[in-house]
């Protein structure tokens, strides 16, 4: 039998284990992707950042046009998603009646569980195709229908994180802005959203790091070319982004391949890794601010 | 009801029927002619300028012009569409891309639709700030409208092409010549077998972690480190998760073979991050009385966990799994190094072999298209797996809002 005192010391530190397992695997990530990148780095140097150059049998391996066209897709769906996304929190925090609320809340999230695979088979089915016969492109892939779909699948985060933004800001201040005389409209435009400008941000962040590590609707959509759009705002060239690179080329790589797309993965994994810090501070900086510490 | 709120009424009733014919002229991409435009974009500026006129006459107010801009520049861009190309070439511009005159005629007929009910308010209440209101809510109700809209589309389209693709044969047979034939069986049994693995593996590490956090630690350095780990986790890219389970899983431990068990640790990663915030949501819902009132009958700090904290909060965290869960059935990058074929690996036997699965499964059917007859089977499998997925989160829900509030 053990001692109780003992027992509960033992129980407190198993439990300590397991939740730093966390910490750990985020570690283990970290080294294993930095180890895996690491070749490719000491061979093409910062070649393999600035050269436009994709040629595999050549062995040049320019990662420029998927950084490229990484941030590229990725502002074109914050343009479809953001202002739709902030429409639609508003409209259920501030005035969807109750009832339509109950319902409206769980469709959103439905539309965040669907996988990725499905918005991808039917954005370049259907989507891709409608583009490609309405404006008579070469074929059904383009910078433009992914970023009509990664403008959809980020949208409900948006949506939810923007509407728990502004669900906790305190009645308070919106109750003393319309004894003012001021008009819900007024009080949302000038009180609400100000307010919970900084938890809006984190929603908006949040959904572009989502835009930007989505893999397989993108992998589909965008046309997998290694290749600059040209000219460089043209949506309706195709492209290639850092994740659907890594997605197609990974099944047949050897050699150093490999170590370049795990280059591709760690720039990934930072990018994303710091858009989910910066969320989070400005969550919850959104809090502090409500709860009274400062 | 007085002329003004008849115009005004009659404003939002044209701008409507303008903005859903663009739609519609959009969706279907259905010619519209040139005269078609200019009939319809004439009618709503007239109307605009006389509720305007009336407006003025009544009232003597010379200040505002609102509608009558606006009805002036729906004129001036219809006179102006006339001169778009049949058919617009911006390969002068190096672009390849045509774009035909109807396209931008039902974009117009859209973009003016909407705004013209956006403004049509401001008459009916008096140019008050009333009236700003009631625009303001008309936007914010289309924009939820054009944020389900998708979903919707999604659904209705999958479904309509897909229902006649399930099959007995499609449900209980292996794929056969590349996918034209045959179905899908291994695949679910594979979807189902890595979706309970993870299960079994992300339970006790998230619930663990969110014991932890909740019940022992201190808000502190360590603490906050773990949350930041747990957030960085879960907004990490599923690709990325990929990799990682391919190098560490599959190169170093299981000496390069893809297994059942390499894509369940992987998915087991991904999800441990939803499976950790719900539970630690869940355990601090427990109010503090219980736990003190516990603690000072004498009970240990684990035995009130055990009997006290734990209980109430199995719902939350059974919700949050079950989430979690959903998403893991639905990914494809990160078990596609790690875990799957596409066909030949036959119902689960082992841990230790590959499997197949239902999103891998859509993923080759789609490569395949254009080669092969597989349309039908690809939209079956499309159809199979939201049905899987949305079945596992609605359950979810339905859990969350059965058990929600009860402290």
């Amino acid at each position: 039998m053990i001692p109780r005192r003992l027992k509960e010391r033992l129980i407190k530190s198993m439990f300590f284990g397991i939740a730093a397992f966390s910490i750990l695997i985020i570690f283990f990530i970290f080294v294993f992707l930095f180890y895996e990148a690491y070749p490719a780095i000491r061979e093409f140097g910062s070649e393999l950042f600035t050269s436009t150059s994709w040629n595999v049998r050549r062995e040049e391996f320019g990662l420029l046009p998927a950084i490229y066209g990484s941030v590229f897709v990725t502002i074109g769906a914050l343009l479809v998603s953001v202002p739709l996304g902030i429409g639609a929190a508003v409209y259920l925090s501030e005035i969807a009646p109750n009832k339509v609320r109950m319902v409206l809340k769980p469709v959103i999230e439905l539309l965040a569980g669907i996988p990725s695979i499905v918005y991808g088979f039917v954005g370049a089915v259907i989507l891709g195709r409608y583009l490609s016969n309405t404006f008579n492109l070469r074929g059904i892939h383009s910078f433009l229908a992914a970023m009509i779909i990664l403008g959809i699948m980020a949208l409900p985060i948006i949506v939810s994180m923007a509407d728990d933004a502004m669900k906790s800001v305190p009645r308070d201040l919106k109750d003393a802005s319309l004894a003012l005389g001021a008009t819900r409209w007024q009080t949302i435009r000038r009180v609400t959203i100000p307010s919970a400008i900084s938890g809006i941000s984190s929603g908006v962040i949040m959904g572009m790091g989502r835009a930007i590590g989505e893999t397989m609707a993108v992998m589909l959509i965008v046309g997998g070319v290694m290749k600059l759009p040209v000219p460089f705002y043209n949506a309706f060239d195709t492209g290639n982004t850092l994740t659907a690179l890594i997605a197609v080329q990974m099944g047949e790589a050897h050699g150093i391949i490999i170590n370049v797309l795990f280059t591709a993965g760690v720039m990934l994994f930072v990018v994303v890794a710091a858009t989910s810090i910066i969320s989070d501070i400005l969550q919850k900086r959104t809090k502090d601010r409500f709860e009274g510490k400062t | 009801m007085s002329v003004k709120k008849l115009l005004s009424i009659w404003i939002l009733v044209v701008s409507s029927l303008v903005a859903i014919y663009g739609f519609w002229g959009l969706y279907t991409r259905s010619t519209i002619t040139y005269w078609r435009l200019l009939g319809a974009m004439l009618l709503l500026a007239f109307s605009c300028h006389l509720s305007s006129v009336h407006h003025y006459i009544t009232t003597k107010n010379k200040k505002n012009f609102t509608m009558i801009f606006y009805g002036s520049i729906v004129i001036i861009f219809a006179a102006g569409t006339f001169y778009i190309p049949d058919l617009l070439d911006l390969r002068e511009w190096g672009i390849y891309a045509r774009i035909p005159n109807h396209f931008f005629f039902s974009l117009f007929m859209l973009i003016f639709g909407v705004v013209g009910g956006y403004l049509s308010f401001r008459p009916f209440y008096d140019y008050s700030k009333e009236g700003q209101q009631m625009g303001g809510y008309y936007l914010l109700h289309i924009s939820i409208l054009l944020t389900i809209l998708p979903l919707a589309l999604i659904i209705f389209n999958i479904f309509s092409r897909g229902v006649a693709g399930i099959t007995w044969e499609f449900l209980t047979q292996d794929v056969r010549a590349m996918g034209e034939e045959g179905g899908v069986f291994p695949a679910i049994l594979g979807t189902l077998a890595l979706v309970s693995l993870t299960g079994i593996i992300v339970v006790p590490l998230g619930v663990g972690t969110a014991i932890y956090l909740s019940e022992y630690a201190e808000e502190g350095l360590v603490v906050r480190i773990i949350r930041t780990a747990v957030n960085i986790l879960q907004g990490t890219p599923s690709i990325v998760h990929g990799l990682f389970g391919y190098a560490f899983f599959v190169l170093l431990l299981f000496d390069g073979q893809k297994s059942l068990l390499a894509g369940a640790l992987t998915l087991a990663i991904l999800t441990l991050p939803i499976v950790t915030r719900s539970a630690e949501e869940a355990i601090k819902a427990v109010p503090s009385e219980l736990r003190d009132a516990s603690l000072a009958m004498g009970a240990t700090k684990w035995q009130t966990i055990k009997k006290v904290v734990l209980p109430p909060s199995i719902p939350g965290i059974l919700t949050g799994t079950v989430l979690g869960l959903g998403r893991a059935a639905g990914e494809t990058a990160p078990i596609m190094f790690t875990a799957v074929y596409f066909t030949g690996a036959g119902t689960p036997s082992s841990l230790f072999r590959p499997i197949q699965a239902l999103t891998y499964h859509l993923l080759q059917l789609y490569r395949l298209m254009g080669y092969r007859q597989v349309d039908q089977q690809a939209w079956a499998t499309a159809l199979l797996l939201i049905f899987i997925v949305l079945g596992i989160n609605a359950t979810a829900i339905i859990l969350r809002e059965k058990f929600r509030q009860r402290f």
